[in-house]
């Protein structure tokens, strides 16, 4: 299928926390109830518009467990967007955003867009970690908030969508080279620009790294 | 009846070698009754029980006919409610539960390996692989290391061979992906995974000893696990070393009359009726003795079953059903045997059922990694996914944090498998492929494989790609591997990839597309250690300088011989090499390209000091006076007065009226400062990057005392100054402008501009600071410029409307459209790119100056 864009999302956030069941909802509308853990990294993908645009998201749910953390910090390298998702009834899963945050502004391309995600909102009585202190996380580091639920999959839609909203809107602004596909954006095939060359084109290369001389 | 569940149930809950002949006898009856009334089994472990027989069933009833599919059978079923009823248990109690000691002791799973090995029927190895996947990937209790466990696993480890390819290849590498989760869950199980006992510990006698403290460090449990009450998960379990090794067992055995007991006097015990038999047959393995297959089914229709279970305990003294069975199983595995080419295949029976079958040869001592070993064989899978999944695999193992794991994945084959397919890889892309389209090819190894594969961008985009991800994976790997092992592999890419590939291709017909592919390479390593075995391949590793036209390092000489040919492509290729190798900030590698020459300062002319007051050091002192008490002396520690000479007016004015008015193109003249912002940035993080590099403060002499008073020292600097193959080569490319491409003057200023934004007070005064006194003889950036600029001003005005030309060019050159082929003048383009060099060389200066003082 024909696509203006594909954007490449991960998936990260402790163990449990409900990544494979957000993903699971998003491109199936199912809900999981038992926790399969994820070994490994998973792959899905859908289709979506923005702007009347057809965008293609790539997303990898990775492993939250601790001892995958290898795995799963190797491919933060060459995604245009993240889902930090905790548990908004394990606080735990909150404290720990810390920790994945500073591993993936370290592994991660800076333009990486960053969606954190307070999940399991239907399970309000049950509720640790206030929808203000997630508000507050992502404000002092610059993220977009949401709450959803993978099972009733109140915000899941959203939780992607604007995620590919605020890329999409990089790119318009310039800040992600289009060309470069370790940002983890690709042009549709019927898009692509004419081909970078001439001497402009050399020249640009030139001056990323030499300073501006055109 | 119920009363008599009712009773049953507290018998069951746990089960303790002194109640188990109550317990079991009474799951008889217990059966037995279910049988008659068909009601279903009431408690888990009768439930699971029930299953285990159900499934077992199936073999009692196709003991000749054996080759409906799984799927067809009732086989799976049975394994996903035994799953259910293990899971559930966790859930509800916590601590271990009856089912899974039944499984523990009773060793279901190492007749689930022997039927997967055996592919009885057709499928079971799937259907069995995915059953332990999920039960221990799910299971919350350490369970690796029991041996009633681990040995099964490693039999199904050692069949899981992704060479030749295996059509359940997918759920094979699952299976391995899930060990490697447990082996890094749990570290102290990688004995396990790691070393292959089966093979060592039945084949060897000798090491009995060895292998039997091995396990008892194995069979360790982590005290917050453990349960003192339950036997099985005892720290050692006394059982556990039988299967490693049957005549431990019988020495133990006769040691521990207890569970001799045990297994003589419990009817549903399925290891004591073949296990007489074993007894006869001396060297029978465990696996097979321990076979619940010896029971016929009480289940399989109710009018039968209560005969068949009245035969069941009448023939317990008999072996004859029980070793149809057994035969019958050994029949398929010696058919398995003969038609798998799987070296590791059944280690454990061919060296337990005859000593002579386990040829050396066959079973190579060629690592220990079982694990390991398994997840290689699959790298050249032709499926995306399992590659990726084996690259996982691999990765979580490198990672994993125990010294001699380390060690031994590091004299493991990973880091030669893993070269050679880089190697493979490299040599896979056809060499038709066009250098320019190398520079845009950006992938990574885990999130483009799906991409990729479907590409069609450029002729050979595919192998391109594929040679990227896996130069990614390798960059990444050694990211995340512990140091021995990081080291390891870096070192053998560069000996096995580098040196022994790239190296002799540097001089073959292709050299454009391989500098291309190199300078790639470069550019997208981020593993420190991999960089610096880069750096030795492009280098060397001697630190010494080199004597002029005396080459130590083939790969650097090779490089600027490349530079100096008649093909342009192959020059600019090869200057952006070196802008890629200038990028990394490698120590090493600005050491051996440049500092190392100046790091004497030979250039600097002594003699001149005196009459032309322009050393940093006199003007400094001036300065100085100026400003005392008005200036903060606590920063003069940290800043650097050779970046920050007082004369930075004059050496900006230097730059900037090198170019005479009538040649300069752009209309604000002097103005640099639109130059400032991108530079100010660049100039800070090549601050943070070489922070680290100890590199001097200050420009001064080496040996400044003793030639202080001594005046005419001309001969100080005994050897003449040569600045090395890499400034003589730039600085030729420099004289040189006026006759060389655009593209070939634009590679050369970006060099140059790298060089002179360093923080390093030799290379910055000797390129940047104009007024330095040289000795006489010696080339320099302002020197080579100013001759540029005579050729240039003797030329330009010889051309007609020769002030048009060069303001198209200019326009031509920097507007960001490309536009219609126009007339190219390489005179024209020279100033134009000479005067922004001069302009760029001026900011610099300023930025350097700005950030010192
Ligand atoms: N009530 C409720 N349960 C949820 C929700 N999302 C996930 N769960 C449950 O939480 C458990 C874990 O969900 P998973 O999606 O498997 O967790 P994960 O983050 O992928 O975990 P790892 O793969 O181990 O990293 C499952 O039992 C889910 O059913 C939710 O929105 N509401
Ligand atoms: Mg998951």
């Amino acid at each position: 299928m024909s696509y203006a864009y594909l954007f490449k999302y991960i998936i990260i956030g402790d163990t449990g926390v409900g990544k494979s069941c957000l993903l699971l909802q998003f491109t199936d509308k199912r809900f999981q109830p038992v926790h399969d853990l994820t070994i490994g990294v998973e792959f899905g993908a859908r289709m979506i518009t923005i702007d009347s645009k057809q965008i293609k998201l790539q997303i990898w749910d990775t492993a939250g467990q601790e001892a995958f953390r290898s795995i799963t910090r190797s491919y933060y390298r060459g995604a245009a967007g993240a889902l930090l998702v905790y548990d908004i009834t394990r606080r735990e899963t909150f404290n720990h955003l810390t920790t994945w945050l500073e591993d993936a502004r370290q592994h991660s391309n800076s333009n990486m867009v960053i969606m954190l995600i307070g999940n399991k909102s239907d399970l309000d009585s049950r509720r640790e970690v206030r929808r203000e202190e997630g508000e507050a996380f992502a404000r002092e580091h610059g993220l977009v908030f949401m709450e959803t639920s993978a099972k009733t999959a109140a915000n899941v839609e959203e939780a992607f969508i604007n995620t590919a909203k605020e890329i999409y809107e990089k790119i318009q602004e310039g800040v992600f080279d289009i060309n470069n596909e370790a940002n983890g954006i690709k042009i549709g095939p019927q898009h692509s620009p004419t081909s970078p060359g001439g001497l402009a084109g050399t020249g640009g290369q030139g001056s990323a790294q030499g300073g501006g001389c055109c | 009846m119920s009363r008599e569940y009712a009773d049953e149930n507290k018998g069951c809950a746990r089960v303790y070698p002194c109640e188990r002949v109550n317990m079991i006898s009474g799951i008889q009856i217990a059966l037995k009754n279910a049988i008659d009334v068909i009601a279903p089994p009431v408690t888990p472990l009768q439930d699971f029980i029930y299953h285990w027989k159900q499934l077992m069933n199936f073999y009692v009833s196709h003991l000749t006919d054996c080759k409906v599919p799984v799927q067809n059978t009732s086989i799976p079923r049975h394994l996903d409610v035994l799953l259910d009823i293990l899971l559930q248990e966790e859930k509800e109690e916590n601590e271990p539960g009856p089912c899974l000691e039944y499984l523990l002791q009773h060793k279901l799973l190492d007749l689930l390996a022997t039927l997967a090995s055996a592919e009885t029927p057709p499928g079971m190895r799937t259907v069995c692989l995915a059953f332990l996947r999920k039960f221990l990937g799910r299971s919350i209790y350490p369970l690796l290391h029991h041996t009633s466990i681990y040995a099964p696993i490693q039999r199904l480890v050692a069949l899981c061979n992704g060479n030749p390819p295996s059509p359940i290849e997918a759920e094979e590498i699952q299976f391995l992906l899930t060990i490697c989760y447990l082996a890094c869950k749990y570290p102290h199980v990688t004995n396990i995974i790691n070393d292959a006992p089966i093979v060592q510990a039945v084949s060897n006698p000798t090491k009995k000893d060895n292998e039997r403290t091995e396990i008892q460090r194995v069979t360790y449990v982590p005290t917050r696990k453990r349960i003192n009450s339950n036997p099985l998960f005892e720290p050692l379990d006394t059982q556990a070393i039988t299967l490693i090794n049957p005549n431990l067992f019988d020495k133990e055995r006769r040691k521990l009359p207890r569970s001799n007991h045990v297994f003589k006097t419990t009817v549903s015990d399925p290891g004591h009726l073949s296990r007489r038999s074993n007894e006869s047959v001396s060297s029978r393995e465990e696996s097979v003795s321990s076979s619940p297959l010896a029971q016929k089914s009480v289940c399989d229709s109710p009018l039968l079953n209560t005969k068949s279970s009245e035969q069941w305990e009448e023939k317990d003294g008999g072996d004859s059903s029980g070793n149809k069975i057994d035969e019958h199983l050994q029949n398929l595995r010696d058919l398995r045997l003969d038609t798998d080419c799987n070296a590791y295949e059944d280690a454990g029976y061919v060296a337990s059922d005859n000593q002579s079958l386990k040829s050396p040869n066959k079973m190579p001592e060629k690592s220990k990694c079982l694990l390991l070993d398994a997840l290689l064989s699959y790298l050249n899978s032709a499926d995306n996914t399992v590659r990726i999944r084996a690259c996982e695999g691999i990765m979580a193992l490198a990672s994993l944090k125990d010294p001699s794991f380390a060690q031994t994945t590091a004299r493991s084959e990973l880091p030669s498998i893993v070269s050679t397919r880089l190697e493979n890889l490299f040599n896979a892309i056809p060499a038709h492929v066009d250098h320019l389209d190398i520079y845009n090819v950006d992938v990574t190894w885990g999130l483009d494989s799906p991409l990729w594969t479907q590409e069609k961008k450029f002729p050979g985009c595919r192998q391109v790609a594929a040679f990227f991800m896996w130069y990614d994976y390798c960059d990444r790997l050694i990211r995340e591997a512990q140091m021995e092992l990081a080291e390891t592999l870096a070192r053998t890419i560069r000996v096995v990839f580098f040196e022994r590939i790239v190296t002799p291709a540097l001089a073959d017909h292709h050299v454009i597309l391989i500098t291309a592919l190199v300078a790639k390479c470069l550019k997208v390593t981020t593993s420190s250690i991999l960089c610096t075995e880069v750096s030795y391949w492009l280098v060397g590793q001697d630190r010494d300088p080199e004597i002029p036209n005396v080459w130590t390092s083939p790969v650097l000489h090779r490089l600027i011989e490349n530079c100096f040919t008649d093909s342009n492509d192959l020059t600019v290729e090869t200057l952006k090499l070196f802008e890629e190798a200038l990028d990394k900030r490698n120590e090493h590698i600005l050491h051996c390209l440049v500092l190392i020459y100046l790091s004497t300062r030979a250039y600097y002319d002594n003699t001149a000091a005196d009459s032309a007051i322009t050393s940093w050091s006199d003007e400094e002192d001036e300065r100085e006076k100026d400003k005392k008490g008005t200036l903060d002396l606590s920063y003069e520690q940290n800043y650097s007065r050779t970046l920050a000479p007082s004369n930075i007016h004059r050496v900006i004015n230097c730059f900037l009226s090198l170019m005479p008015r009538y040649l300069q193109t752009d209309p604000d003249v002097n103005n640099f400062d639109k130059y400032m912002p991108a530079w100010e940035q660049q100039y800070t993080s090549a601050l943070s990057d070489c922070a680290l590099m100890a590199w001097p403060l200050e420009a001064v002499m080496v040996d400044d005392s003793a030639s202080s008073d001594s005046r005419p020292e001309a001969d100080h600097c005994s050897g003449r100054f040569y600045m090395g193959p890499f400034l003589s080569m730039l600085f030729d490319k420099i004289s040189n402008m006026p006759r060389q491409t655009y593209e070939i003057n634009l590679e050369v200023m970006g060099l140059i501009l790298r060089l002179a934004l360093l923080p390093h007070p030799y290379l910055h005064e000797f390129l940047l600071n104009p007024l330095l006194p040289l000795i006489p003889g010696t080339k320099s950036l302002f020197l080579c410029l100013q001759k540029v600029v005579k050729q240039l001003v003797s030329e330009i005005p010889k051309t007609p409307e020769n002030k048009i030309m060069l303001a198209e060019t200019r326009q031509r050159l920097l507007s960001s459209c490309p536009q219609e082929e126009e007339k190219e003048d390489i005179l024209c383009e020279s100033a134009v790119v000479t005067e922004e060099l001069c302009k760029e060389l001026a900011g610099i200066a300023y930025v350097k100056y700005h950030h010192s003082v």
